[in-house]
């Protein structure tokens, strides 16, 4: 069983969107259109980001310090060098954590019944 | 709504004028990158026309909620406190606010008149120089070309306020003084109420205090004798605008204080 790092004593419960775009960036460093594309896959295509929404939220995220922009820019043979890749940081991954085990434990909570 | 993607991004950036300007300056090349990927994956009229519909209610909702909610972050209670440089700015701009406003509440002793005025240039600096930190990441250009003449003029009428101690009072006096202490309030109000414009537009500290402050000193600005307004046929409107103008500016620079001096605003990059 993975050891989990503890969690720090701020763990806000972030919004839906938010915690979505968390887990679309998950380890790797993603640009906005490689989370909006991983958004729709992991949600099996019930939400679609649109630019606003998603800007919005990683606006929010930076000034919240719970993702950063990554300095590393793509081989321009192989991607826009304009995009700005974003990813995780320590305590992005901390709340992220504390929420997946919020809502483990809602799912383990109803499973006898609602599922 | 089938016109290339070239075009379509254009307009796209035009209609991310909806948005404040310190959010278009951070993402707008990204969100227009993003939605031109989105159109040149969306093949075909139809698919086109869904790309657009679907964006432009994304746009309608989230440009109306950076307005409402910009300076919220997802936890708020992530923000980092203002430092103590602020916080000093922000109360040295309510106590300048506070005795501009307190004229209207108590008697102000005319010895005491100099002090008073005074504390408030020295407060309108404060928060001048308080919010040009915070402008100059979202817009350095015009963070200098409103900060400097609010700072130089509040300094000039601060000068002449000194100045004037001790020589005699209007009517009476010396007229070129009396002229140039005219001009030093002009600028004062005029660079007040530009400087409140670029809060506006930048929303660096709480937009409608921008406002006020920018409404409540071309307000003030008419009650110069000079000018010949609030004595006048219109002096029934002029004279009470005036005043109110003189309070509005006041509860302005005690609003922009508070919010230098507890705001728990993060740190923007540029």
């Amino acid at each position: 069983m993975e050891t989990t790092q503890p969690a720090p004593p701020v763990t806000p419960s972030v919004s839906r969107t938010a915690m979505h775009i968390l887990l679309a960036i998950g380890p790797e460093e993603r640009h906005g259109y490689a989370i909006i594309g991983e958004v729709a896959r992991i949600t099996g295509g019930a939400v679609h980001l649109g630019p606003g929404a998603i800007y919005s939220t990683i606006r929010r995220l930076l000034d919240d310090g719970l993702i950063e922009e990554s300095d590393e820019r793509p081989d321009p043979e192989l991607d826009d060098q304009r995009r700005r890749y974003y990813r995780l940081t320590a305590l992005g991954r901390a709340v992220a954590r504390a929420e997946f085990r919020r809502l483990d434990s809602l799912v383990r909570a109803s499973r006898p019944w609602a599922l | 709504m089938a016109a290339p993607a070239g075009v379509s991004e254009r307009i796209y950036r035009a209609l991310l004028g909806l948005y404040p300007p310190a959010f278009r300056a951070r993402f707008a090349d990204e969100m227009v990158q993003l939605f031109g990927d989105q159109l040149r994956e969306a093949h075909g009229a139809k698919r086109r026309s869904i790309t657009w519909l679907r964006t432009l209610g994304d746009l309608v909702v989230t440009a109306a909620s950076e307005h409402m909610t910009k300076d919220e972050t997802v936890a708020h209670s992530l923000g980092p406190p203002p430092s103590p440089r602020s916080r000093a700015l922000g109360l040295i701009g309510v106590l300048g606010g506070v005795v501009l406003v307190a004229v209207f509440v108590v008697d102000v002793a005319p010895g005491l008149n100099v002090a008073r005025i005074i504390l408030y240039n020295l407060g309108a600096i404060a928060i001048v120089v308080a919010i040009y930190g915070r402008m100059r990441t979202l817009s350095p250009r015009r963070a200098l070309a409103a900060a400097s003449p609010a700072i130089l003029a509040n300094a000039w009428f601060l000068a002449m306020e000194v100045l004037s101690v001790g020589r005699p009072q209007f009517p009476e006096g010396d007229p070129e003084f009396r002229l140039i202490a005219d001009y030093a309030g002009a600028a004062m109000w005029l660079s007040d109420a530009a400087f409140g414009l670029a809060i506006w537009r930048t929303a660096a500290t709480i937009r409608w205090a921008g406002l006020a402050l920018t409404v409540g000193s071309l307000f003030a600005l008419s009650g110069m004798s000079r000018l010949e307004l609030v004595s006048g046929d219109y002096a029934w409107f002029f004279v009470p605008a005036a005043l109110a103008g003189i309070g509005v500016n006041g509860l302005s620079w005690i609003l922009m204080g508070i919010d230098i001096a507890t705001s728990r605003r993060a740190v923007r990059s540029a």
